[in-house]
């Protein structure tokens, strides 16, 4: 084919093609198109447009108005503080085991594995988890008969269905998810940073506050806020701890679906799911901003 | 080099270490022991292996058979829907690589149980007017929860290759598209489509929102209502079912860095 | 402004350390002049870094004594040891401006806060970046990024500059700009500078004077003239430009090579050796009955390089001057001409 120049050729060029590639290329894209769009956008369009639609299809501030209630107010605020607690454990205890991590020889084998562990068990949320915490400190746990000749360090057999013991349990995730996405910054530290340090006159004292203090700090407060999304999204292990009430917003909402029939109930699980939407959205905004601010300076 | 800090690292990742075993130890421990009188025996592991007959084995056999054939269709349907969908926009639609990364790393900012609220009308359909109400079509569903495991880890074994070479490479020597993707791309990509798989067999083996919210029976909400009568069986199966995840997914790993090892022997000196 | 800096004499005596089997220090001498360049040159793994980093205070040694300014360093931490140092790469912090990075270091160095703008500017000046102090390290180029490392290094006006393979992480073209621009800043600020490199070009072009390091050990110390010119070992010799390994027999300081008598550095051996000689000692002429066939030709601009093939099928690179390679064309035969100029000689290797 020669190249033609001119408007008239290349539209006859074309015209002479039954179809011309970029249709066929975008085409091709459109089966994972179709597909998310039915069981992930579709989905969360139901759940926002959802909580405006009374049952009978018109609009309603019903679920609003219900979210705003004294009682659902503070199970938001109970979601949110044992997320924030939660996190800031991890973040801390998280960071720790990262940089004891981040200072084994690279490579080695024991590292590799005790790497693979922590991302094993940062996805250990769930029924199975709360499992074997109530095999370790619930009555019959383990750890408790261990436990047992002293009695002022035996755990409260209620423990594990309150907060605290939820928030523990949250803990046993948090912690690994902290030192998997916390690890590449601390390994991002070079040791030419602290050597600079020093040969400038600078003592360790310098170089952690100084130097590597603030290098670390979107990454820590990014992961933090990681963190804090992950508790407040998690459902699984609280439904496995926590019969009795919804403490949480996730199982609040799993009791308004499941009476999402009474009267009155009116778009209440979707404006709960709603709110969850608008916490975790401003959350994860916030954790994209700080990351690309971290990855930024580790060029 | 000194070894800076040695004590605090040995500490430190000791007593991780404990914390995170510690729970797993117990669960072996109480699978073997009898709740009221603390007496030692194997009741739940022969029930599960000896073949008995019970409501509860029987619910549990359905859960697990449930989740297994879910696993298999969640990991066909993301591959399936993942790999010519990123290669394609790799080589010829470079302008939506960024789009089908965020749609695909969209799960991990939707919570699931924001998504199941939405999802019920949607299975609402499924069952009614389409297939019907089995447990198994949530394995759709599964397929958007593993989406963004699955992308990193093609994505990560795409950037390792030279995908365009390859593919043109290829074709120059005649193949058609499917054999670019099956005899040539496919070998290459082998680790990350393995770790892929992985992933969604423990996603999906470890799945209990969706299952719990929409009613249906897997081998989480099984293992839930088995507790409730028999803490045992279900502490067993827990710890089958996490120590072999462990097991798996570090095995995985060790593989994976073997590989690279070989491909990139690591010179290692101290003195320059 | 005039910039003359208390540079100080640096003698590091008889060091030694070991890693495990390795010796990377084997007692290990060098001597600094105030205001000296030297630059310590060996393949990688010799122990030259290590050498930089023990003067540092940043790696330990087994024995041996270092001093700085006649003061004894050698149990000195590095925050304490009044150096700077430039490393391969990386070493700016990335969180702070480039005027945030030499500012640092000069707070710590404990100069006045109101002193250090002028002190910033005055050394961005120098290197040739001023007017880049607001930008961040990632905004730079890699060598734009070492000068700012050069400036901070300076700004702190230490005793004694130690430049870690400063170039070795940049594109040829800037590592050449940069390297000219370190000797040219080195001699206006005089101070005693120590340049650990691989590359025996930069070590030539840079240093006032030169210690080639093999296995630890300093094999020679000298001007990049005498190392050239007069290597005292083989390794030397070959580590140091390029050199022709030629067949001979040596007797009463003279070889005798392809039936020329060449004269030989002291040190050689006498009896069956090999001639070490340098490209540019060999001229070439046209000649029918001549021992040597062409095989290449290379135009480098103001040389040209040609491989000549000896009759036993061993090739031997020459350089000529710009034109003298006119009319040569591979497949002709040359006779091979040795300049006067004295080589050394190696044992015939047995086997």
């Amino acid at each position: 084919m020669t190249a033609t120049t001119t408007t008239a050729g290349r539209d006859a060029a074309s015209a002479s093609r039954p179809v011309s590639p970029a249709v066929v290329n975008a085409l091709g894209t459109v089966p994972f198109f179709a597909y998310t769009a039915t069981f992930l956008v579709l989905p969360t369009i139901l759940v926002v447009a959802g909580a405006f639609t009374a049952r009978g299809g018109g609009f309603t501030l019903n679920g609003f108005t219900q979210v705003l209630s004294p009682r659902t107010v503070n199970i938001f605020a109970t979601s949110l503080w044992i997320s924030a607690l939660t996190a800031l454990i991890g973040a801390v205890a998280g960071g720790v085991i990262a940089y004891a991590l981040s200072l084994s020889p690279t490579g080695s084998l024991g590292r590799r594995i005790f790497t693979a562990l922590m991302s094993v068990t940062a996805q250990f949320g769930g029924v199975m988890l709360a499992f074997a915490f109530i095999a370790t400190i619930g009555i019959n746990g383990l750890v408790t008969r261990l436990l047992t000749p002293f009695p002022a360090l035996t755990p409260d057999p209620g423990f594990l269905s309150s907060l605290g013991g939820v928030a523990l349990v949250y803990c046993y995730f948090q912690v690994p998810l902290m030192v998997i996405v916390f690890l590449p910054a601390v390994e991002g530290l070079r040791p030419q940073w602290r050597e600079a340090t020093e040969n400038l006159g600078g003592t360790t004292w310098t170089y952690w506050t100084r130097v590597a203090g603030p290098i670390l700090l979107p990454s820590l407060l990014g992961s933090f806020l990681l963190l804090f999304a992950n508790a407040f999204s998690a459902f699984a292990t609280a439904a496995a701890l926590i019969s009795q009430q919804s403490v949480i917003v996730p199982l609040e909402i799993e009791s308004a679906l499941r009476n999402e029939n009474d009267l009155g109930m009116d778009a209440y699980a979707q404006a709960l799911a709603f709110g969850m939407i608008v916490v975790v959205a401003l959350v994860m905004g916030a954790y994209a901003l700080l990351m690309k601010r971290a990855a930024r300076w580790s060029q | 080099m000194k070894p800076r800090g040695a004590w605090f690292r040995r500490i430190v990742l000791g007593l991780a270490l404990v914390y995170f075993l510690v729970p797993l130890a117990s669960l072996a421990d109480f699978s073997v022991r009898f709740p009221l009188t603390g007496k030692v025996d194997a009741v739940a592991w022969q029930a599960l292996f000896g073949g008995g007959q019970s409501d509860k084995l029987s619910l549990l056999r359905e859960g697990l058979a449930n989740s297994l054939v879910m696993a298999v269709m969640a990991i066909v349907i993301s591959l399936g829907l993942l790999l010519p969908t990123m290669v394609l926009v790799r080589l010829r639609l470079p302008r939506m690589v960024k789009v089908v990364e965020f749609v695909c790393l969209l799960p991990l900012t939707i919570p699931a149980v924001v998504l199941v609220v939405g999802l019920a009308p949607v299975y609402l359909v499924i069952s009614t007017k389409i297939l019907d109400s089995n447990t198994i079509w949530l394995a759709f569903a599964y397929v958007i929860l593993c989406l963004p495991y699955v992308y990193r880890a093609l994505d990560s074994g795409l950037r390792a290759i030279d995908l365009k070479t390859l593919s043109e490479t290829a074709r120059s020597f005649g193949a058609s598209w499917p054999t670019v993707l099956l005899r040539v791309l496919v070998p290459n990509l082998r680790s990350a489509l393995v770790s892929s798989v992985f992933v969604t067999l423990a996603v999906v083996l470890g799945e209990f929102t969706f299952a719990r919210m929409l009613a249906r029976t897997n081998l989480q909400t099984a293992l839930f209502e088995i507790n409730l009568s028999d803490g045992q069986i279900a502490a067993a199966v827990s710890l089958l079912v996490l120590g072999g995840t462990i097991v798996l997914m570090v095995a995985l790993d060790l593989l994976v860095a073997l590989q690279e090892r070989r491909i990139r022997p690591s010179t290692r000196s101290g003195i320059s | 402004m005039t910039d003359t800096m208390t540079s100080a004499a640096v003698s590091l005596s008889h060091l030694t350390r070991t890693f495990g089997k390795v010796k990377a220090l084997d007692d290990f001498t060098l001597e600094l002049a105030p205001g000296e360049l030297v630059a310590l040159l060996g393949p990688s793994g010799c122990g030259k870094t290590t050498a930089l980093r023990a003067l540092a205070g940043l790696e330990g040694v087994d024995s041996g004594t270092m001093t700085v300014g006649g003061r004894d360093v050698t149990r000195l931490p590095a925050n304490k040891r009044d150096m700077a140092m430039v490393f391969q790469s990386y070493s700016l912090f990335p969180h702070l401006t480039v005027e945030g990075n030499i500012e640092f270091a000069l707070g710590l160095r404990k100069v006045p806060s109101r002193e250090r703008a002028a002190v910033v500017a005055h050394n961005l000046e120098l290197v040739g970046l001023g007017g880049h102090g607001d930008r961040y390290p990632h905004q730079l180029s890699g060598g734009q990024q070492q000068r700012v490392a050069l400036a901070r290094a300076l700004a702190v006006r230490p005793q004694v500059l130690l430049l870690d393979e400063p170039l070795s992480a940049l594109d040829a073209k800037v590592r050449v700009q940069l390297r000219d621009e370190i000797r040219r800043i080195q001699t206006e600020v005089g101070i005693t500078t120590l340049f650990v490199t691989h590359d025996q070009e930069e070590a030539l072009v840079v240093a006032d004077r030169i210690g080639v390091m093999e296995s630890g050990r300093l094999v020679q110390v000298g001007t990049p003239r005498e190392i050239y010119s007069h290597p005292r070992t083989p390794f030397v010799a070959d580590f140091i430009g390029t050199t022709n390994a030629l067949d001979g027999h040596a007797k009463d300081g003279v070889a005798h090579v392809l039936g020329q008598t060449v004269p030989l550095l002291p040190g050689s051996p006498t009896g069956p050796v090999t001639v070490l000689v340098r490209p540019e000692s060999i001229t070439l002429t046209p000649a029918p009955d001549g021992v040597g066939t062409v095989v290449t030709t290379g135009f480098m601009g103001a040389t040209s390089r040609v491989t000549v093939a000896l009759e036993d099928g061993k090739l031997v690179l020459v350089q000529l001057r710009g034109s003298s390679r006119d009319g040569l064309v591979p497949g002709e035969r040359v006779a091979l001409e040795l300049a006067s100029i004295p080589a050394l000689a190696r044992q015939v290797l047995a086997g």
